[in-house]
């Protein structure tokens, strides 16, 4: 039931834009409730005269014409010609074995930080998280230190997988995602006491550190984070709180362990995954077998001696 | 890439309407939009097939409208003193009998509030959706929707909107 209380200036703003149009229980507690203030009314009417007038007001645009100068940029482009097809800029992701460490590496730009890794974050989280399924959890334990990796082209950097047995963490799995061209790195990990989260890592090129942002959806808690060459996130049904206190354990962890040392040793000696160095397992979800494609020779540049 | 070209082509009345809202000038507006798509060509893996495109695109938009608003206003800072137009003496019954059609009230309000209100009013995006593009929580884009439409219920008036005396 909904009373007056309930009813805040935003509804109104909602119901003035059709947003509640999807929910006619609340459309028409919010209506009953407005019916009875007079202000309210006149507040209402208010809202809907605006939509109504910006609405008219900018009809005509989407019936016009599309302008020649616009259609002429997607036209202009040509396939092939940017600078984020050209073989330099390509992708690889090796993982190394063990908990010892893994490379990954990627190319593009990041325009809007964080927000395709939080979308599959939260995908794969809810897809398959860590705490869906205790008893298979236990089971995957020895999963953590199977090798997964897998080489394509360049390789950036390398890391390992934060220890954060000082929170009462365990790491209990890691794989390798592919998300259209990103790579991401996921790293489950369960506490004895069953609380249990998934860690997100992928390669961006900016860097300067931001700082940890948090959203729910659906009951997942997403944090997000930069830091150096890395884009973290963070998925976790525990509360807020205790999702920040997490991201912050975390990032302290990655940055105390030196997880990453990129970018001054980066003038990587290229070696073609053809002939894995010391470490680099040729296991798995591999597409190393699709490292050659488009003419370009795999490389994979070693920056950081295991650990 | 041919796709992905269509798709955002279909886009370009919508990312038009919004440029509007946001500028006013259609000139100005189409301005917009053709920043947008080319940064979007040249960006678009990062979209990769994910998501909304026209959210993507919409978010991709309002950052470009953005640094240019703070391009703008830093040459506008650099105007010489001897240069700048005499204050309008808002005594005067030319100062204080303005138009005040929506679009003239829409374009008093701070950039931020604009695009939250064009988003959800004209684009017809839901908060979430709306938050998003904008890049910040919910709240504050509902914090920014709820003083930008309070600010146009003192400048903008359904009944005379041509013309309303400013206080």
């Amino acid at each position: 039931m909904t009373d007056t209380d309930d009813i805040h200036e935003l509804d109104l703003l909602a119901l003035a834009d059709g947003l509640l149009d999807h929910d006619p229980a609340r459309k028409a507690a919010v209506e009953a409730t407005i019916a009875r203030s007079a202000q309210a009314s006149a507040r209402l009417a208010d809202y809907r005269a605006q939509t109504a007038a910006l609405r008219a007001a900018h009809a005509g645009v989407l019936a016009e014409p599309v302008p020649a100068r616009l259609q002429e940029v997607l036209d202009s482009t040509r396939g092939a010609s940017g600078p984020w097809l050209q073989p330099a800029a390509a992708i690889l992701l090796a993982i190394m074995a063990g908990l010892s460490g893994w490379w990954i590496g990627q190319d593009g730009e990041e325009e809007i930080p964080g927000q395709a890794l939080l979308d599959e974050s939260y995908r794969q989280f809810a897809l398959r998280g860590p705490d869906r399924d205790a008893s298979a959890l236990m089971q995957s334990v020895s999963g953590a230190r199977r090798t997964i990796g897998w080489v394509e082209q360049d390789v950036a950097i390398r890391l390992s997988a934060p220890d954060l047995s000082s929170e009462g963490f365990d790491l209990i799995d890691k794989r390798a995602l592919r998300n259209g061209d990103d790579q991401i790195v996921a790293l489950d990990y369960v506490s004895e006491d069953g609380r249990a989260f998934s860690l997100f890592i992928t390669l961006r090129r900016e860097n300067r550190p931001g700082p940890i942002i948090e959203e729910e959806r659906g009951g997942v808690v997403l944090t997000y984070w930069h830091d150096g060459p890395l884009a973290s996130s963070l998925a976790t049904r525990l509360p807020i709180p205790e999702a920040r206190r997490l991201a912050e354990a975390v990032r302290h962890e990655m940055r105390n362990t030196n997880t990453t040392a990129p970018p001054t040793s980066l003038e990587p000696k290229f070696r073609s995954p053809d002939e894995p160095g010391k470490g680099i397992m040729a296991d798995t979800t591999g597409t190393a077998a699709d490292a050659g494609t488009g003419g370009v020779s795999p490389r994979v540049a070693p920056i950081v001696a295991p650990n | 890439m041919r796709e992905t070209k269509w798709l955002i082509a279909r886009e370009i009345p919508r990312l038009r309407r919004y440029a509007l809202a946001l500028t006013r000038d259609p000139v100005a507006a189409d301005d917009l939009v053709q920043d947008t798509l080319e940064r979007a060509i040249r960006k678009r893996r990062l979209w990769g097939g994910r998501g909304s495109l026209r959210s993507w695109l919409y978010r991709i938009l309002y950052h470009v409208f953005l640094n240019q608003c703070t391009r703008r206003q830093r040459r506008a800072q650099e105007v010489a003193l001897d240069d700048a137009p005499d204050p309008v003496d808002s005594a005067t019954p030319e100062g204080s009998l303005v138009h005040r059609d929506i679009v003239t009230a829409m374009q008093d309000l701070p950039p931020e509030q604009r695009a939250a209100i064009a988003l959800t009013a004209i684009e017809g995006l839901s908060y979430d959706e709306a938050a998003c593009v904008l890049d910040v929580p919910v709240g504050t884009l509902r914090s920014r929707l709820s003083r930008g439409r309070e600010s146009l219920r003192e400048t903008f008036d359904a009944q005379e909107p041509r013309l309303r005396r400013v206080k």
